[in-house]
C-alpha cells in the first residue's frame, strides 16, 4: 500500500517538487524498498535519454534543415547565424506589415516569408490534406493564448524579476542547497525565507518556491515572503497581485481597495455604518453637531454658549483651563497625573495645531532623553544579535516609543517606552524600518533625532512587526518617497516634506512661551516656584481632530523632544493639503483630556517582547505556581521593580478608541502618549 | 527612460514601437524556435509556429497586463500553437489511417513525422533504433501531455511555471508527468505488457481549470 503511494510522489520527488516532510518520508521508504528504488530509477532513465536525444535530434534537423546552408559551403555555425537573422528580419517584416493591415487581413505575415509555405506544405503533404489543415488561418483557434492572459492570473511569482528560462543548473548549486536545507530548522521561518532568497539568487526558482510556501505554512502573515511572492494585502487577506487585480482591486494610498472605493476615498467620503458618507455626515450621525465650524457634541455647545457669553463679559480668553479628572476605577496612575494640569493657547501651523500643556512649579526629572544621552556621549547603541544599548553614564535615559534608530544594519524603531538606569545595558525592543542596506551595515547606530511619524507611532503599543511594515509602506506612499531600502527615515528626507517640516518646526517653535508668568524663566529660578508653571506636553490636533497627547515627567524632557514630536506630527499633518480650519477651543480639548479620566481601560497585554517573553507569558497562565517558583519565570530584575510600563487602551464611544503608553519609573511619570485612534 | 525588461518592451510593443519587438526576438528566439523544435519535431514548422507565436505577441501586447512573467506567457503561447499542430498533425494520421487502409500507427507517423523519415536511412548504422522510439512513443502522449514533459526534461520549468504555461494546477502537473513518465519508462524498458508497443490510453491533461 505504502509503495503505491510512495510512487505516485516519485515523479515530484525526482524534479524537487514535494514538500519537505514529504521528501523525507520518501527518502526514508526508498532506503529500505528495492522495487521503488528501481522505478525511481527507470523514470529518472526517461529524462535522461530524452535530453541525448534532444542532442541527436538536434543534429539531424539542424544538419537536415541546414542543406542549401552547406552547399554554399558555409560552416553549420554560420549558417545558424544567418537562418537566426532571417527569421529575425522575417519576423520583423511580417509584424510590420501585420500592424499596417491589422483589421484587413490575418495572413500578412505568411508573406512575408514565402520560403516558409512551400517547405512546411511540402512536409506536411498539404497537396493531399490540405483541406483539413485550413492552412494558416486555420491556426487562430478558440484558445487564443491572447484570451488567456486572465487565466494566468492565478500564477505565483516566485521571483518577479528573475527570468523564467532557468539554465541548466550546476549539480554544485544543489548539493549547496541540500547542504543549506539541512542547516534550517524547518520552524525556523526567518531561516527558511533566507534560503529562498538566495535560491532565487541561483537560479533555483523552483527551490526558492518551495521554501516561501514553507515559511507561508508556518505563517501564513509572513509579509516579506508575501512580497517575494509578488502577493498584496487586500481586506485582511493576501491575494496574489495578479489576482488583485483581477478582482478589481485597486492601490490607493499603500492600501488595496476596490475601483469604486477609491473613487469614494478620491472624494473623501468614508465608509460608516453601511454606506459612504462626508465626514460631516458621519459626525452628524454620530450625533456631534456643527457649532460654528466645530464639531461639538450638543453637552459642549452649551458649555462653548456659555463660555462664549462668559468671553463676552470680556473674561480674558487667557484664563487657565485646568483639566480636572478624578480618575476612574479603571484608569492607569499615570492618567491621574494629568490632573490639575493646564491647557495653554495653541499655536497652528497650516492644519497642525499644538495646545500647549503646563503643570504647576518646575517638576526636574533626572531622566535625560536618549538622543541629549547620545549627545553627551553617554550612550552606545549596538546592531549584534538584536538591539543592545549601554547607558554609560550616570543619569537615567528615556527612550520613546517611536524612537527612530539611524545606523545598524538596518534602521529600527522602538516601540515600548523604556528608562535605562545608569551604568545598566538593555536589549531594546525594536522593529525594523529599512529593508536591506545596500551601502553596508555597520555595527552602530548614530542618529537619534527622528521619532517616527505618527502614524506609525501610534500603532506601536500594540502592533506587529507586519503591520509596522504595511503602514511604513502606505506611508512612504502617501508621502510619494521611494527610497531605495525602503527605509521610514526616507520619509523624512523628501525634500518637499523636510521643507514643510522645517517652516513648521520654525512657526511652532515658542510653544508655551507667552502661557505662564514664570514660563519663560530659566532653570535658575527654581527656587522661586511660585506661580510658575512649566510646559511639559502638548495635544495635536490636525483639522478638527485630536489626534494625540505626549506628556513628560520634566522640562527638560519635553524641551528636549519638542522638535522630534513636532516633526512626527507634521509629518503627517502636512501630507495632506487641505484647507487651514479654525482650531477647536481649548475647552473642547480640555473635555477630551478630562475623557481619558473617565474612560473604560480595557486590560491590554503589551505585545510579547520575545519569543522568549511570549512562552514565559504562557507558561506563567498555564501554570501559575510553577511559573511563580524560582525554576519558572525569573525574579522581576531590579531594573523591572523600578519602572512600570502600562498599554492605554480604551474605547470613547462606537467608532473612537484611544490607544497608547504610560511610564513610570522610580515613582515617578516619564512620559505618557496617548493616540486617537479608529478601530480596525 | 522606458523600461527595458521583458514587460517594458511589451509595454513598448503595445504603442507600436516594433524596435521592441525586434529586442524581444534577440532575446527569445532562438529558446523559442528550440521549444517549438522540440515539440513539433521539424525545423522548419517551428520556425513558422515560432514566428506565428511572435506575432501574437504584437496582436496581444494592448491586452497584455503583467500577470505573471513574460517568459511564462511566451511559452503559454507557443505551447497552445505546437498543441494545436500536433492535433492537426493526429488528425492528418487518422485520415490517412481510413484513406489508405493501414493500422495507424507506423505509415502515418512515418508521413506526419519528418524527424522519423528522415531518420530512417541511417537507423541501422548509427544504432539509434532506441532513440527514435523514444521519440515515437514520445508522440503517442496527448500534445498537452507531450508539452508538459518536455517543460520539464528539455526546458527545466518548475511545476509552477509549466501549470502557468499550460494554464491548469499544480496538480495536475503533477498527475500529468509522472503518467508521462512511467509510459515512456515502461515502453524503454520494453517489458511492460499493455503501454509498451502498441497504443494505449492516452495520457491526457487532466480537468483542465482554463481552456
Amino acid at each position: 500500500m505504502e509503495c503505491q503511494e510512495i510512487r505516485e510522489q516519485l515523479s515530484s520527488f525526482l524534479d524537487e517538487e514535494v514538500e519537505l516532510a514529504e521528501r523525507w518520508r520518501v527518502e526514508r521508504h526508498l532506503r529500505g524498498c528495492a522495487a521503488c528504488r528501481a522505478e525511481l530509477s527507470g523514470l529518472g532513465e526517461v529524462g535522461r535519454r530524452l535530453k541525448a536525444a534532444d542532442d541527436h535530434a538536434h543534429g539531424a534537423a539542424g544538419g537536415n534543415a541546414r542543406g542549401v546552408a552547406d552547399g554554399d559551403g558555409c560552416g553549420p555555425r554560420a549558417a545558424v547565424a544567418t537562418e537566426a537573422r532571417t527569421f529575425r528580419e522575417a519576423t520583423l517584416q511580417a509584424a510590420r506589415e501585420a500592424v499596417a493591415q491589422r483589421g484587413r487581413g490575418s495572413a500578412a505575415w505568411r508573406r512575408a516569408m514565402p520560403w516558409v509555405v512551400p517547405l512546411a506544405a511540402g512536409l506536411v503533404l498539404a497537396a493531399a490534406w490540405g483541406f483539413l489543415g485550413r492552412a494558416g488561418a486555420g491556426r487562430g483557434t478558440p484558445n487564443d493564448p491572447a484570451a488567456g492572459i486572465a487565466d494566468a492570473s492565478g500564477v505565483r511569482k516566485a521571483a518577479p524579476a528573475a527570468q523564467a528560462a532557468q539554465p541548466q543548473r550546476p549539480p554544485s548549486t544543489l548539493a549547496r542547497y541540500a547542504e543549506l536545507l539541512a542547516h534550517v530548522d524547518t520552524r525556523d521561518a526567518a531561516g527558511n525565507h533566507k534560503l529562498g532568497v538566495w535560491c532565487e539568487e541561483q537560479g533555483l526558482h523552483a527551490q526558492a518556491e518551495e521554501r516561501f510556501r514553507h515559511v507561508l505554512a508556518l505563517d501564513p502573515d509572513d509579509y516579506a515572503t508575501r512580497t517575494r511572492l509578488g502577493d498584496v494585502r487586500v481586506k485582511g487577506a493576501w491575494l496574489p497581485r495578479a489576482e488583485a487585480v483581477a478582482r478589481g482591486f485597486v492601490e490607493y494610498k499603500g492600501r488595496w481597495v476596490l475601483h469604486e472605493e477609491r473613487a469614494n476615498l478620491e472624494k473623501g467620503l468614508r465608509f460608516y455604518q453601511g454606506e459612504w458618507r462626508t465626514p460631516e455626515q458621519i459626525l452628524t450621525a454620530k450625533g456631534f453637531v456643527c457649532d460654528d465650524g466645530l464639531w461639538v457634541t450638543p453637552d459642549e455647545r452649551e458649555a462653548l454658549a456659555r463660555e462664549r457669553a462668559a468671553a463676552a463679559r470680556s473674561r480674558a480668553e487667557t484664563e487657565d483651563v485646568i483639566v480636572r479628572t478624578a480618575a476612574s476605577g479603571s484608569a492607569p496612575d499615570a492618567i491621574r497625573a494629568l490632573d490639575g494640569v493646564v491647557v495653554g493657547a495653541p499655536l497652528a501651523y497650516r492644519r497642525l495645531a499644538v495646545y500647549p500643556l503646563f503643570t504647576a512649579g518646575d517638576p526636574r526629572s533626572r531622566v535625560i532623553t536618549l538622543s541629549e544621552a547620545a549627545r553627551a556621549g553617554e550612550v552606545e547603541v549596538r546592531d549584534d544579535a538584536g538591539v543592545t544599548i549601554e547607558n554609560r553614564g550616570e543619569r537615567p535615559i528615556l527612550v520613546p516609543s517611536g524612537q527612530m534608530l539611524i545606523g545598524g544594519d538596518q534602521d529600527r524603531v522602538s516601540y515600548r517606552d523604556l528608562v535605562l538606569a545608569p551604568k545598566e545595558r538593555a536589549t531594546l525592543p525594536v522593529f525594523c524600518c529599512e529593508r536591506g542596506r545596500s551601502s553596508g551595515p555597520t555595527p552602530v547606530f548614530h542618529g537619534f533625532d527622528c521619532l517616527a511619524p505618527l502614524p506609525i507611532r501610534r500603532l506601536l503599543a500594540r502592533a506587529g512587526q507586519g503591520r509596522v511594515w504595511s503602514e511604513v509602506d502606505a506611508f512612504l506612499s502617501r508621502a510619494q518617497a521611494q527610497p531605495r531600502t525602503s527605509c521610514l527615515r526616507g520619509a523624512y528626507e523628501q525634500p518637499a516634506l523636510a521643507t514643510r517640516i522645517r517652516e513648521c518646526q520654525a512657526a511652532l517653535a515658542d510653544l508655551g512661551a507667552g502661557a505662564g508668568d514664570a514660563a519663560g524663566a530659566g532653570e535658575d529660578a527654581a527656587g522661586t516656584a511660585g506661580a510658575r508653571r512649566s510646559c511639559l506636553g502638548l495635544v495635536a490636533v490636525v483639522g478638527h481632530q485630536i489626534v494625540s497627547i505626549d506628556i513628560f515627567g520634566g522640562r527638560r524632557l519635553f524641551d528636549d523632544s519638542y522638535p522630534r514630536l513636532l516633526a512626527s506630527l507634521a509629518a503627517d499633518a502636512l501630507l495632506d493639503e487641505g484647507p487651514a480650519v479654525a482650531a477647536p477651543s481649548r475647552r473642547y480639548v480640555r473635555s477630551f483630556v478630562e475623557r481619558l479620566g473617565y474612560a473604560n481601560y480595557a486590560p491590554v497585554e503589551p505585545a510579547p517582547a520575545s519569543l522568549e517573553d511570549a512562552l514565559r507569558r504562557e507558561a506563567a497562565a498555564t501554570n501559575p505556581t510553577a511559573a511563580g517558583n524560582a525554576g519558572g519565570a525569573p525574579e522581576p530584575s531590579a531594573k523591572q521593580k523600578r519602572q512600570s510600563a502600562q498599554t492605554l487602551q480604551a474605547d470613547f464611544g462606537a467608532d473612537e478608541r484611544i490607544e497608547g503608553q504610560a511610564l513610570v519609573y522610580d515613582g515617578e511619570t516619564v512620559h505618557v502618549s496617548v493616540f486617537a485612534t479608529t478601530p480596525d | 527612460m522606458p523600461s527595458q525588461d521583458d514587460e517594458g518592451l511589451m509595454e513598448r510593443l503595445a504603442r507600436g514601437e516594433l524596435e521592441a519587438l525586434g529586442l524581444l526576438l534577440d532575446r527569445h528566439q532562438a529558446a523559442a524556435i528550440r521549444y517549438c523544435r522540440r515539440c513539433l519535431g521539424d525545423h522548419h514548422t517551428a520556425e513558422e509556429v515560432a514566428q506565428e507565436g511572435f506575432l501574437r505577441l504584437v496582436h496581444a501586447a494592448p491586452e497584455y497586463r503583467e500577470c505573471g512573467r513574460f517568459t511564462v506567457y511566451l511559452y503559454r503561447v507557443l505551447t497552445r500553437l505546437c498543441i494545436d499542430e500536433l492535433r492537426r498533425r493526429n488528425q492528418k494520421k487518422r485520415l490517412a489511417a481510413r484513406l489508405s487502409g493501414t493500422p495507424v500507427d507506423e505509415l502515418a507517423e512515418e508521413l506526419a513525422d519528418p524527424r522519423a523519415a528522415a531518420a530512417a536511412p541511417d537507423r541501422q548504422a548509427e544504432g539509434r533504433e532506441d532513440v527514435d522510439q523514444l521519440w515515437r512513443e514520445l508522440d503517442k502522449l496527448a500534445p498537452d501531455a507531450k508539452a508538459c514533459l518536455l517543460l520539464r526534461e528539455l526546458e527545466g520549468k518548475s511545476y509552477a511555471a509549466i501549470a502557468g504555461i499550460l494554464g491548469c494546477t499544480l496538480e495536475n502537473v503533477k498527475v500529468t508527468i509522472h503518467r508521462a513518465r512511467k509510459r515512456l519508462a515502461a515502453a524503454m524498458s520494453g517489458e511492460a505488457g499493455p503501454a509498451a508497443g502498441k497504443r494505449s490510453a492516452p495520457v491526457q491533461l487532466g480537468a483542465r481549470s482554463a481552456s
